[in-house]
């Protein structure tokens, strides 16, 4: 073989070996890029990000005013399809307008998928740090109060005056964020209080507000406003001139200087918390909406105040709780402040019907009325399901639900608004974290979550796929909780709930 | 069964029958394709690879790469503004291989671009448009423009950043050639700038329109070597006798050596350095400074120094004179050796030297000094900044030219070595000083 041939054959043999190797390593390469992608999207987000989101969702994705947050881990867990058409499309009934570029926003695809990277995976600490780093100033809500006597004042400006009076309250909640205290506009929103809005047709104004304009931040408001409303503050942005003659101007609110030490200032700033944080989800005056109510004798007698903290700082325990972690959010004074305020409620507080809330397994409504001893409903006349021939597969509750041995139920007050409670028996089909998935002897896979993933890893008992399980349980909206749980393969048994229904997880030890 | 397939494949190759007499020797080179493409016995020193380099079948093998990672990446890419680069990202992350076929077919792109213009530079070196080559010297310099075209085209593909503001400078270079530039660089993008239209008419053009051309014009161009009497060697003198080897297997075993090392050189080189793909192309948010493909910075460079009617007038009679030069040096005898004669190679290096040493000093003067706009206030700057420096330029290189033909009293056919040389390694200096000594705003910077 002479040298020409030699070198051809030598460079051919380290491509072969070379090419197989490469190949070997390929589904490495191909992992590493796709987490580098993953990165790439979230940073090119985090961009979009502060300079569209953030001045309704907060730097750091906390959520400001009613607009919702969105550092929740639940929304990471949310599926691609359903943030993606959320940010495209826009939410009917609120504020959050459509981004997409073909639905008049100004997104295209490939920057909505950076969004919704970022809301999967993103690290909002780091997001509302580069959000500083680039000078967007959180903003706060100056929403002025409108005093009784300036409503007055107001009135007795002329005729329309009570219809003025009606716009201005009704400004002063909804537009201030972006056109400011008195209209001079922002760089969210433009001018309201000049000759020029004053020119143009009520009819056009009230369209804008009706309609909202697309590709800016102003949204449509005639899911948030009805036609009187927003007729009102046609009427006050066209006469505000006349107002502002008179000498009527809306003044924005004072910042507030409380002294910590002061335990009555503490409330009230406890109180101010509360009712823009907390009921939201908690119901208007903390007796349970969403979330568990708060206000309740239930509640307030079982927690600590170091647990009420604990929830406040980490955000909900239970499996599938939307309750977020507000660590990030309020210092520890507004968090000492929430806390005493919630504690000076148990003497006042009532015992609630439902205390778990409805996001938490509280039934459908027509579930959560209150029982009335003298007029009990008599049965009979219902159309019984458990056993009827012909059941629409589908219909009539989760499998689990269809067949298997019925169990007593249990009225006593903890349990009345929870489902039955089931036991069954089954072999483990597969166990991801703390969720169980089992095939029952009925023959249904049925699929149970075993208490927080924290509290699963530190008490939970060893299950095997092919193991035989015992479980008593009941059903929540979208999977199982469980009582107690036995692997009959081991013999191994652990408590999850007292008898009294609550989670062993958060009895103090 | 193995001798079978062995005879079966030689056979596709060529038939290995070799007789005595004519008919069965003719049908030995009738029935072989090697033989269709080189001569059955060739000079020993045409063999030498220090004589031709090997430039222009590895640019032949590049191009068959290309063709062969093209299609590959066909069945992945989406010439579509919303899926384009979605579609490359696909490719990287999700495709066994995807990432090395994109990065052999980048790679060997601009590895082409370097060896075809080498190949034209040896070409002109050893005076191998001589002696009835001047036609296949145009087809190879339409072949050249051909290669450059193919990558301006491929260069948005990906519609990442890089891509999509080096098209837009570059199709605003080719808006300033005079009178059909506009009317192409409208057709190209197929709008007011670089849109969804341009994306798809650059792939056609990429995928169907080019290569039908190349294939046939490369086919055309090999075929002409053979008729124009294979590749060029010197002129032999009265009796001498030149050795000759047989291309079976001596030239093929030297193409195979070739051939194995710059694959594997390529694919080697493709593992460890993948192509780059930038942030998806954002036509709001320009890159600063906005360059165009590397290959085309030189030209860039020219417009920062002169009104774009001079920056295209000045390349494109270059261009033509290179084109042009079979029928502007025609004196055949010294065909074959390199630089042409011992004055040639004076010649040669004088005009390297120059431009090493003049295009810097210019550009720098430039930048700083030569303000020809700002001395001759009220005249039109196609005239200050146009017309009087590619007057002053073309002056310049008639002064090189006579300068080598006095000093060095060197015939025509050196002297054209000289300028050639100047004008060769000027380009490459421009480009250098644009890939590496242009920063933000296209100011001069010290990149180390």
């Amino acid at each position: 073989m002479n040298k020409y041939v030699l070198t051809g054959a030598l460079a051919l043999l380290i491509l072969v070996i070379a090419l197989p190797v490469y190949g070997y390593l390929e589904p490495t390469r191909m992992a590493r890029s796709q987490e580098e992608l993953r990165q790439q999207y979230v940073s090119d987000a985090a961009v979009l990000y502060i300079e569209n989101c953030a001045v309704c969702h907060g730097i750091r994705g906390e959520g400001i005013g009613p607009n919702p947050p969105l550092d929740n881990p639940d929304l990471r867990e949310a599926d691609y399809e359903t943030l993606f058409k959320t940010i495209a499309r826009g939410r009917y009934g609120t504020a959050m307008g459509a981004w997409h570029i073909e639905e008049g926003g100004i997104f295209n695809d490939y920057q909505i998928q950076e969004l919704v990277a970022l809301i999967r995976y993103g690290d909002w600490s780091q997001v509302g740090e580069l959000a500083a780093q680039r000078g967007v100033i959180p903003p706060t809500l100056p929403v002025p109060e409108v005093g009784e006597d300036l409503v007055q004042q107001v009135m007795a400006l002329g005729p329309e005056g009570e219809l003025w009076a009606q716009g201005m309250q009704l400004y002063a909640q909804n537009c201030t964020t972006c056109h400011g205290v008195n209209g001079e506009g922002s760089d969210l929103g433009v001018p309201l209080n000049t000759e020029d809005v004053r020119e143009k047709d009520a009819d056009i104004l009230a369209r804008t507000i009706r309609e909202g304009v697309p590709g800016t931040l102003m949204a449509a408001w005639k899911n948030t406003l009805s036609n009187e409303d927003i007729e009102a503050i046609v009427a006050f942005l066209k006469n505000w001139d006349r107002i502002n003659e008179a000498g009527l101007v809306l003044e924005p609110p004072e910042p507030i200087h409380i002294d910590v030490n002061n335990p009555e200032e503490m409330l009230a700033l406890g109180e101010r918390i509360f009712t823009t944080t907390c009921t939201a989800c908690h119901g208007e005056d903390g007796t349970g909406g969403i979330g568990p109510a708060i206000n309740s004798q239930q509640f307030l007698s079982r927690h600590t105040d170091d647990q009420i903290r604990d929830a406040i700082v980490y955000g909900g325990r239970r499996p599938n709780s939307r309750m977020p972690a507000f660590g990030d959010r309020l210092t520890s004074v507004e968090i000492d402040a929430l806390v005493a305020y919630i504690r000076s409620l148990e003497p006042t507080a009532p015992w609630v019907a439902n205390p778990r809330g409805s996001g938490q397994g509280g039934g459908p409504p027509w579930l959560q009325a209150t029982p009335d001893a003298n007029n009990p409903i008599a049965p009979g006349m219902g159309r019984g399901r458990q056993n009827e021939e012909g059941n629409m597969p589908g219909m009539g509750g989760p499998p689990w639900r269809r067949t298997g041995t019925p169990v007593p139920q249990d009225h006593r007050g903890e349990n009345m608004n929870r489902g039955p409670a089931l036991r069954l028996r089954g072999e483990v089909v597969r166990v991801e974290g703390n969720r169980l998935t089992f095939q029952a002897e009925t023959g249904q896979t049925v699929e149970v979550m075993l208490g927080p993933p924290w509290f699963w890893e530190e008490k939970g008992i060893a299950l095997h796929p092919g193991d035989i399980v015992e479980l008593e349980g009941f059903e929540s909206p979208d999977h199982m909780e469980v009582n107690w749980v036995r692997n009959v393969s081991t013999g191994e048994t652990v408590q999850l709930r007292t008898d009294e229904g609550m989670p062993v997880w958060n009895q103090t030890p | 069964m193995l001798d079978n397939l062995r005879l079966w494949i030689r056979g596709r190759l060529y038939v290995p029958d070799k007789g005595a007499d004519e008919r069965s020797r003719m049908r030995l080179v009738a029935n072989n394709l090697i033989l269709h493409l080189h001569p059955t016995r060739v000079p020993a020193s045409a063999l030498r690879f220090t004589y031709t380099w090997g430039l222009g079948g590895i640019s032949a093998l590049l191009a068959v790469v290309l063709i062969a990672t093209g299609i590959l990446l066909m069945f992945r890419y989406d010439a579509s503004v919303e899926h384009a680069y979605t579609s490359i990202q696909l490719l990287e992350t999700e495709v066994m291989f995807g990432s090395l076929v994109r990065a052999v077919h980048h790679w060997a792109a601009n590895l082409l671009i370097i060896t075809v213009f080498l190949h034209m530079v040896r070409v002109f070196y050893t005076g191998s448009y001589k002696k009835g080559r001047g036609f296949n010297w145009l087809v190879g310099i339409f072949l050249l423009l051909l290669v450059v075209t193919f990558n301006f085209t491929g260069y948005l593909l990906p519609w990442d950043q890089l891509a999509y503001w080096a098209i837009t400078v570059g199709t605003s270079l080719l808006g300033y050639v005079p009178v059909v530039g506009n009317v192409i660089s409208g057709f190209l993008l197929g709008g007011p700038e670089v849109g969804q239209a341009t994306l798809r008419n650059f792939y056609a053009i990429h995928v169907a329109l080019l290569p039908a051309i190349f294939i046939f014009v490369m086919s055309y161009h090999f075929w002409r070597i053979r008729k124009d009497g294979n590749i060029s060697q010197p002129e032999r003198r009265a009796g001498e006798r030149v050795a000759r080897l047989t291309t079976i297997p001596h030239l093929v075993q030297r193409e195979f050596a070739v051939a194995s090392v710059v694959i594997t050189g390529l694919f080697l080189w493709a593992m460890f350095v993948p192509a780059p793909l930038e942030e998806l192309a954002n036509p709001a948010r320009p890159p600063n400074p906005a360059k165009a493909a590397w290959y085309f910075l030189g030209l860039q460079e020219l417009l920062l120094h002169m009104h774009p009617l001079a920056a295209m007038i000045l390349p494109g009679l270059i261009l033509a004179g290179i084109a042009l030069v079979p029928y502007w040096d025609r004196s055949d005898e010294d065909i074959g050796i390199y630089f042409r004669s011992a004055t040639g190679q004076k010649a040669a290096l004088i005009g390297t030297g120059l431009a090493v040493v003049l295009v810097p000093v210019l550009v720098v003067l430039d930048e700083w000094w030569i303000d020809v706009p700002g001395w001759l206030p009220g005249w039109p700057t196609w005239l200050s900044n146009g017309l009087i420096p590619l007057a002053m330029t073309l002056a310049g290189l008639a002064a090189i030219y006579t300068g080598i033909r006095r000093h060095l009293r060197s015939n025509h056919s050196e002297a054209l070595v000289g300028l050639f040389s100047f004008l060769v390694v000027s380009l490459v200096v421009m480009t250098i000083i644009g890939v590496f000594f242009r920063g933000p705003n296209m100011a001069l910077v010290w990149p180390f």
